[in-house]
């Protein structure tokens, strides 16, 4: 019997119970659909989170301490600038939350006291008026820089450049306005409001600072850099971990290690529910094999060999599974595309998973249908034929 | 065409079943056979064997020549599918497929082309009188007719011979008789016919009827008269006319 006609008898077999075949399929379909979804959303996400990282600032190292008895001060920032001749800037940073006001509009937003370099090290650009300059630090102006959000939320359409800002009860002035940079997976980085390091120190009434951010000559030196900071701070404070030291690049290892994960716990459950799907095959051409005892009788009297009953079932299991692989597919690609949009990042389903789940179908249906095909080859016709 | 050489079959199951107890049995080309015995007197058993549907314990089985007593499961069904054209007693038709597809069927497991098997099945269901009912399924068609899809099926490779079991059993006289009349033809155009049965009546539309009894033929007793089928179809119809009348009569 040739390939084809042994196609349609298996076709014919399927269709003869199209809702049986359907509900069998299921399993099959849950679990492609799993890979599917997890791939496109895994690979979707990371690449998603890996761009806002490198939007962060390039060849960025973040200096934060590792506990609340580990403090910044100025000096520390000093430090390094001296001491590490890779680095290109250092911006000392002190932020917290604050409520700022214009007119009758309120608005709780993230304040940071922030340096010139600022705007260069953590990749920011002006849209509107001027950034904060030396003189605004050294003379502790009261300017601030606002970033688009906090530009939404107070003064709507209006030009801010000039107005008077009140940040925690203090006045301000607004000089610029940052352009837009889009959310980051820790924080909204246009909800902030920037002034003079020295400003905010003032108004927090310390002299401390949060975060020391820092930009490397070349990404290609951040390892070494790393380094030699952790061992400055280490002798600084004289022990070792009291401050933590993160490179761009770790904090990329840091997401792709996370997308791995998740990635892992949700093949585990594809696996776990074509497995299962699996199962459901076996038992239902098992019982076709029962049902069709008659049939498979008739078949053998008239001439089918071992190797066409058996092809014809096992042809039947693979299309069963392989319907549900093309359902799964679907399925998948739609719930992928449903999460792309609820997280906000670029929806694609790569070939290599279409293939690869295809793939995973297609054995399901082997593996699974291998038992009941041969069971149904090795039926005597006698018996079958007599079989009520 | 076949010849069995003090055939036996013993079963295993449950201590040991003589079913056949050493059967000679020539048959020539063109024959006309009826198989009779009661229940568990063998019958079955060598349908199956003389059917190459299972293989005889000892003994030798020639079919047209060769010896198929120890074939493999797979050359067993070349045999069948290639020499021999089953009727059964329940039809055995495919269900869901049309009449045309269930005599293609065999063609189909011979590996014969498409458009050659729809040509060879049009021809033998044209030949069984069923050419408008091709593309009918069977729960479409009369009993009679079923089991006449189920002999073009049985014709449609050009076997060497017709094994028919019970082949009126499920069927009401008049259809039963009209597949006997197919059978008479067909044996006058030179197919061998066996006819496995306990009907007596049945039997004797046969040239020849072989007594089955305890695994043992026990006689081979030649029909010098076999009832014609056209005329016993006659005989019935006027039955059915004067049961008929008498009902009108009677009312």
């Amino acid at each position: 019997m040739s390939l084809l006609e042994a196609i349609r008898v298996a076709f014919e077999g399927v269709t003869a119970n199209k809702l049986r075949a359907f509900l069998t399929t299921l399993g099959v379909v849950i679990g492609v659909g799993a890979v599917i979804a997890l791939v496109s959303v895994s690979e979707g996400a990371s690449a998603m989170i890996s761009s806002q990282i490198e939007g962060l600032g390039t060849n960025l190292i973040v200096i934060t301490p590792n506990n609340t008895r580990v403090v910044f001060t100025a000096k520390e920032a000093d430090m390094l600038a001296d001491r590490v001749e890779s680095l290109d800037a250092v911006a000392p940073s002190l932020s917290a939350r604050a409520k700022v006001k214009w007119g009758i509009n309120n608005h709780d937003t993230t304040l940071e006291g922030v340096v010139p370099a600022h705007l260069d090290v953590r990749n920011y650009s002006i849209a509107a008026g001027r950034f904060l300059d030396a003189g605004d630090v050294s003379w502790n102006r009261r300017v601030a820089v606002i970033g688009h959000t906090v530009l939404d939320k107070l003064f709507a359409n209006r030009d801010p450049v000039g107005q008077e800002l009140i940040i925690n009860g203090q006045q301000f002035v607004v000089i610029g306005v940052l352009a837009e940079k889009g959310e980051s997976f820790v924080q909204n980085q246009d909800d902030v409001v920037l002034v003079p390091v020295s400003s905010a120190q003032r108004l927090a009434g310390t002299s401390n600072l949060t975060a020391i951010y820092a930009r490397l000559d070349s990404g290609d030196l951040a390892p070494t850099t790393v380094a030699q900071i952790r061992r400055i701070f280490e002798r600084h404070y004289g022990r070792a971990d009291q401050v933590r030291v993160q490179s761009q690049d770790e904090l990329l290892g840091t997401v792709s290690s996370m997308t791995r994960t998740v990635s892992l716990m949700l093949g585990a459950i594809a696996g776990i529910s074509l497995v299962v799907g699996g199962i459901g095959i076996m038992n239902i051409m098992l019982v076709s094999v029962t049902e069709r005892t008659r049939e498979i009788g008739l078949r053998k009297a008239v001439g089918a060999r071992r190797a066409d009953i058996m092809s014809q079932f096992l042809i039947e299991s693979i299309f069963i599974s392989l319907l549900g692989g093309a359902v799964g597919i679907a399925l998948g690609s739609l719930l992928a595309a449903g999460v792309a949009r609820f997280g906000g990042w670029e929806q694609g389903v790569s070939p290599s998973s279409v293939v690869l789940s295809f793939g995973f179908a297609a054995a399901v249906g082997i593996i699974f249908g291998l038992y009941p095909a041969m069971r149904a080859a090795a039926l005597d016709p006698i018996k079958c034929l007599r079989y009520e | 065409m076949i010849s069995l050489r003090n055939v036996t079959k013993v079963y295993a199951t449950g201590g040991e079943v003589h079913a056949l107890r050493g059967v000679d049995l020539d048959i020539l080309p063109g024959e006309y056979v009826a198989i009779m015995g009661p229940s568990g007197s063998g019958k079955s058993t060598l349908m199956n064997i003389l059917g190459c549907l299972d293989r005889p314990t000892s003994g030798t089985y020639h079919l047209a020549g060769d010896d198929v007593s120890g074939l493999s499961d797979d050359q067993l069904a070349r045999i069948r599918n290639v020499s021999i054209g089953f009727v059964f007693q329940t039809f055995n038709l495919l269900a869901r497929q049309p009449a045309q597809r269930n005599v293609e069927l065999p063609l189909i497991y011979r590996g014969v082309p498409p458009a050659e098997r729809h040509r060879l099945a049009a021809e033998v269901l044209d030949r069984v009188g069923l050419a408008r009912w091709a593309h009918h399924r069977p729960n479409q068609l009369s009993g009679g007719q079923q089991q006449r899809v189920a002999i073009a099926r049985a014709l449609v490779g050009q076997p060497g011979f017709l094994l028919a079991d019970e082949p009126t059993g499920n069927l009401d006289s008049r259809s039963g008789q009209s597949i006997m009349v197919l059978f008479e033809q067909l044996n006058r155009e030179g197919m061998t016919v066996l006819l496995v049965t306990h009907d007596g009546r049945i039997a004797r539309h046969a040239g020849r009827i072989l007594h089955l009894f305890d695994g043992r033929l026990v006689r081979d007793e030649v029909n010098s008269e076999p009832l014609s089928a056209e005329s016993e179809m006659e005989r019935i119809s006027l039955q059915a006319q004067i049961a008929a009348a008498g009902g009108v009569i009677g009312a």
